[in-house]
């Protein structure tokens, strides 16, 4: 096994996992098997690729040269090869999940939902592994298409204008304004490769210049939630609770965030400070949305909506660590996005659990659940805790990291960290009494559709999810001399 | 022996890329069975297509002289290769796709496939033409082919008589612009040969110019560039695929390979280069932004194929008028986008019976690879990276940057941002709608037809992903083009 | 030698004079004879203009050959098009058409 087989295993293997499962829907044991089995695959794979990163051996594969001087080329990092760890690590506890869900509730198209599922995820690992930016403009694109088909599974008869929206806000902006941004970056840099330190930096750039690309980036990434491009978010709220997973926990919305990250610290890097204007005026488009957004997810009522607009909010603290241009603003974006994916993946699949077994959706109808069903609901609170940032959970260290970095002398930014604490305290409010009430309140009476209740394959990933949420708060520190020459520029 | 024969055909190459067609085309009127004509024209299709395709080879990758035939009026510079290269390759495929659609011209499925020969030797013609008698009397003979073939297209639906009409107006205006923009230029310059504008250019420049953009407005004509596409929507939609795919590959890259050559001896003038080139971008400009416009409203997929051919020969405009190698090199991928796309489109949905956006509901169930097809097509409008579109748009963006002409590059992410709600319009029908009960009963499609447009939209991914053979031939095409022009 | 001159101008100037004119009427009409007309009209002018301005024998023969195309071919199919429709009116036309379209279902 060379370096260079695995990072190609990892597009490959979910392709295949995709086909087989599309070709063999029967018996549904072996489809299973084969969804779960291949997915564990990819986790492996993408933990031996972040084993060699952190040997410090380079990995890069090429796939095609499609202009010249740019090639389709992967590459692992330290900050893509991480992500990829934890989308393909949770990827598995979802193929376990998604196929307890689809017994449930008796989907009828199954086969196409895991494979989305699968090809999702290998599209947001691509985003991770990109090299440069068109092999990440590649993948942004390729991730919006192969999830529109989840955007389209829903209850209701809305799907072709729920897809309408999510093609549009997604790829009309990376095609209007982050295209653009990228071949004048090219022309201006001579190059799309990424390198820590920032291809832009030391390029002479004027302070203008820079701004102008900073937005067209950033705002381009329509996947980060960044507003004014955020409603394919609420547009996809009313799909089912598998498909929410990959769109809002772990794979579309991370991947945005982490796109907006690989372009501060790899095409940016020093030269934000260039661009202040923009960043600071990002970073508070950003922080209020944040707000707004965790105020929204408080008067929803259904809960895929009030997780939808719970997680916008946290992916916009990704994007305000991102441009704060500190190395510990970058830590604290790297380690929301990884903390963020364990906590949302395992409410959204709790929640999911939730609505298979018991057929409750709203926030009004989860009082008292949580004592039929423990498992599930103590996973619901950990990773409530987490979204929250309540301490000691995993998400606590990004918020404190992030709101560090902003109030620091050199960022100065005591309104941004002012900001990010109110959204906690709203998360706080949205999350906090629900899980609260579920776990306190008398259990009802006719809480399960059938008396058998969760299954194993639904209950075990939001355990497991739980537990990851909290094993990330010990990682904390290695994570960050892990991460550290994403922030540290080559000589 | 047979070497020799081999030299003695591609010292003929450029005569036999016009005067095969022209021959099968006999042929094939004289024969009673579609089938069979079918089959006899698609077999002097291919023959043309790798004459013109070797002769390209040889003289962009191989580096061989461009050659000057005697005593025929021919003569075959860089863009002329690519250009007969391209729209011999069009026609192969075209008249391939229309075995699908034959039985909409009943008995007269032999005519209509040897018209479209016809039309392909034509433009073919006017690529290759050595002095303006040629071109013009090319461009004519090419446009009439292929009104002829809509009109045909009345035996089916009295409404390609319409489409033959407006054909037949915008034609007619077009020659009269052209023969007498011919007038002005032969007499300014001296002469009616092509070569003479590289150099005679001195006498009288006004006149020359004013010439060259009576002959260039004659040609973006025929290119359907918008606002001058005022014939194309009609013609396309209700003058039966096989006009269709003929108009887009044949007719509007032959007229725009035209263009591509007589401008780049406008450009490279120093005393009307800088008004040619202002005025060309201004056309192409317009053309995009008219274009996108259109076709997010279109009605029906061939209406919105017209559209989508104004946008990318406005796109192709735009590269020709930066005057520089690499505007050029643009230009030449963005054609052959153009080709790919249209043959995607248009022969993916004749190959599955469907010509209304209506009939593309959940085609993607019930022909897969058509749909396949389709999407791809799509796509390389949007200009989606690793498909060919993309090529051409980065290509053109970075050429513009180049010189400098920030609203060129603006204008070419217009056009893909328009290229994402049209095509994204194609894809969700494709995918994401269920089909009406009315359109559920479609015919069976003759399979050997979707070929072509599955080939189209192979390569529309795959010169996306490996597009260094044709980035090299059409990087030789405008160094060559614009070197002898200097 | 001045008169001369001056009666090649008058004949190039009247050569554009009428194909504008056909232009006008070729492109704009709403009738489809003087649709053809136009065109022909616009030929014959372009004709003119090239034997005013001099231009080379080949380019009139040429221009003489599309001229009888686009007379045949349009007298074809004016007629057709009065079988099929009944009427010569490009609006008239265009309705029927229209209507005969198969109707789209809204976006």
């Amino acid at each position: 096994m060379t370096p260079a087989l695995a990072l190609t295993g990892m597009f490959v293997v979910p392709l295949v996992q995709a086909i087989l499962v599309v070709l063999l829907p029967r018996p549904p044991g072996l489809r299973d098997v084969l969804h779960i089995g291949l997915s564990l695959l990819t986790a492996g794979l993408a933990v031996y690729l972040l084993n060699t990163v952190a040997h410090g051996v380079p990995v890069r594969v090429v796939f095609a040269q499609p202009l010249p001087n740019v090639d389709l080329a992967f590459s692992a990092e330290p900050l893509g090869a991480l992500v990829a760890v934890v989308i393909a690590g949770l990827s598995v506890l979802h193929a376990a999940h998604t196929t307890g869900f689809v017994r449930a509730t008796g989907e009828k198209a199954a086969s196409g939902l895991m494979a989305f599922n699968a090809l999702a995820a290998a599209a947001a690992m691509a985003v991770a592994y990109s090299s440069n930016l068109f092999t990440m403009f590649v993948a942004y694109q390729a991730l919006a298409l192969v999830a529109s088909p989840l955007a389209a599974r829903r209850d209701d008869e809305d799907a072709g204008r729920s897809v309408r929206t999510f093609l549009a806000t997604i790829l009309a902006p990376s095609m209007g304004l982050f295209l653009p941004a990228m071949v004048w970056t090219y022309t201006i840099a001579g190059t799309a490769e990424f390198q820590a330190g920032g291809i832009l930096a030391g390029r002479g750039l004027d302070e203008g210049t820079a701004n102008v690309l900073l937005v067209l980036f950033v705002v381009g990434l329509a996947m980060s939630a960044m507003p004014p491009f955020y409603q394919w978010l609420s547009a996809t709220s009313g799909a089912t609770y598998p498909s929410l997973v990959s769109i809002q926990a772990l794979a579309v919305l991370p991947a945005g965030g982490l796109a907006v990250l690989k372009i501060a610290a790899f095409v940016f890097g020093s030269e934000l400070n260039d661009a202040k204007l923009a960043a600071h005026a990002l970073v508070a488009i950003a922080g209020v949305g944040m707000c707004i957004a965790a105020l929204i997810a408080l008067s929803k009522q259904d809960l895929r909506e009030r997780l939808a607009y719970s997680c916008m909010a946290q992916a916009l603290a990704v994007v305000m660590g991102a441009l704060l241009a500190l190395s510990a603003g970058l830590f604290a974006a790297a380690l929301q996005i990884v903390a963020t994916m364990c906590a949302a993946t395992t409410l959204m699949m709790a929640a999911g659990t939730t609505a298979a077994v018991t057929g409750r959706r709203n926030a009004a109808d989860y009082p008292g659940l949580g004592r039929v069903m423990p498992w599930t609901f103590a996973g619901f609170a950990v990773a409530s805790a987490s979204m929250i940032g309540m301490p000691p959970f995993a998400g606590a260290w990004a918020k404190v990291w992030l709101i560090i970095a902003a109030a620091t002398p050199g960022a100065g930014l005591i309104w941004a960290a002012v900001l990010i604490g109110v959204a906690a305290v709203l998360t706080f409010a949205h999350l906090g009494p629900l899980a609260a009430a579920a776990l306190a309140a008398r259990a009802p009476t006719d809480a399960f559709k059938r008396p058998d209740g969760a299954s194993i394959l639904l209950a075990t990933p939001v355990i497991v999810g739980a537990a990851a949420t909290l094993w990330l708060l010990v990682l904390a520190d290695p994570l960050a001399s892990f991460l550290s020459p994403v922030w540290t520029p080559h000589p | 022996m047979i070497e020799g024969y081999i030299v003695l055909l591609r010292a003929h190459a450029p005569l036999l890329a016009i005067a095969v067609p022209l021959a099968v085309a006999a042929l094939t009127a004289l024969i009673a069975s579609p089938r069979v004509a079918w089959v006899v024209a698609s077999f002097g299709a291919l023959t043309t297509a790798m004459i013109a395709v070797d002769m390209a080879g040889r003289i962009l990758l191989g580096g061989t002289q461009p050659l000057m035939q005697e005593g025929v009026g021919l003569g075959v510079d860089a863009v002329g290769a690519f250009g007969a290269a391209i729209v011999s390759l069009g026609a192969l495929l075209a008249v391939i796709a229309a075995g699908a659609t034959l039985k909409d011209f009943g008995k007269a499925a032999p005519f209509a496939l040897a018209t479209g020969l016809a039309a392909s030797a034509a433009w073919s013609g006017v690529v290759l033409a050595r002095d303006f008698v040629g071109l013009f009397v090319g461009a004519q003979a090419g446009w009439l082919a292929v009104a002829g073939v809509v009109a045909l297209a009345a035996l089916r639906d009295r409404a390609g008589l319409n489409g033959a009409l407006r054909m037949l107006s915008a034609g007619g205006v077009s020659a009269a612009l052209m023969l007498l923009g011919i007038g002005l230029l032969a007499t300014s310059i001296n002469g009616v040969e092509l070569s003479v504008l590289a150099t005679n250019w001195h006498g009288a420049p006004i006149s020359a110019a004013t010439g060259l953009a009576l002959i260039s407005i004659a040609l973006a004509i025929c290119a359907a560039i918008a606002p001058l596409h005022a014939w194309a929507p009609i013609s396309y939609a209700r003058g039966g695929a096989f006009a269709g795919l003929l108009i887009g590959t044949v007719a509007s890259a032959g007229a725009l390979c035209g263009l591509a050559r007589l401008i780049a001896f406008g450009v490279a003038s120093p005393e009307v280069g800088g008004g040619v080139s202002l005025a060309l971008s201004v056309l192409g400009g317009a053309s995009v932004l008219v274009g996108s416009a259109q076709a997010v409203g279109a009605a029906s997929l061939r209406r919105l194929a017209a559209y989508a051919v104004a946008v990318q020969g406005g796109c192709i405009l735009l590269g020709i008028a930066l005057g520089s190698p690499a505007g050029f090199e643009a230009a030449f991928v963005q054609l052959f986008g153009l080709v790919a796309s249209v043959l995607a489109l248009i022969g993916g949905a004749a190959a599955a019976g469907g010509d209304t956006l209506g009939a593309l509901d959940g085609l993607g169930r019930r022909a897969p690879l058509a749909s396949v097809a389709i999407t791809a097509g799509a796509l390389s409008l949007m200009g989606a990276p690793l498909s060919i579109g993309f090529l051409g748009r980065w290509r053109l963006i970075e050429a513009a940057l180049g010189v400098g002409w920030w609203w060129v590059a603006a204008v070419a992410i217009a056009a893909s941002l328009a290229g994402v709600f049209y095509g994204g319009r194609l894809i969700e029908r494709l995918y994401f709608r269920r089909a009406s009960t009315a359109v559920a009963a479609s015919r069976d499609p003759w399979r050997f037809a979707l070929a072509p447009a599955l080939l189209s939209a192979i390569a529309a991914v795959a010169l996306g992903l490996q597009p260094i053979v044709l980035l090299h031939a059409a990087e030789s095409a405008s160094q060559l083009v614009l070197g002898r022009a200097e | 030698m001045a008169p001369l001159v001056s009666a090649l101008h008058l004949a190039l100037a009247a050569g554009i004079v009428l194909l504008m004119c056909g232009v006008a009427l070729g492109w704009a009409s709403v009738s489809v004879a003087k649709r053809v007309v136009g065109v022909i009209v616009a030929l014959l002018g372009a004709i003119v203009g090239l034997a005013a301005l001099g231009a080379p024998q080949a380019m009139m023969i040429a221009g003489a050959a599309a001229l009888f195309a686009y007379v045949t071919i349009g007298a074809g199919i004016l007629a057709r098009l009065q079988e099929a429709y009944g009427a010569t009116d490009v609006a008239d036309i265009d309705r029927g058409d229209a209507d005969a379209e198969p109707a789209e279902p809204s976006a």
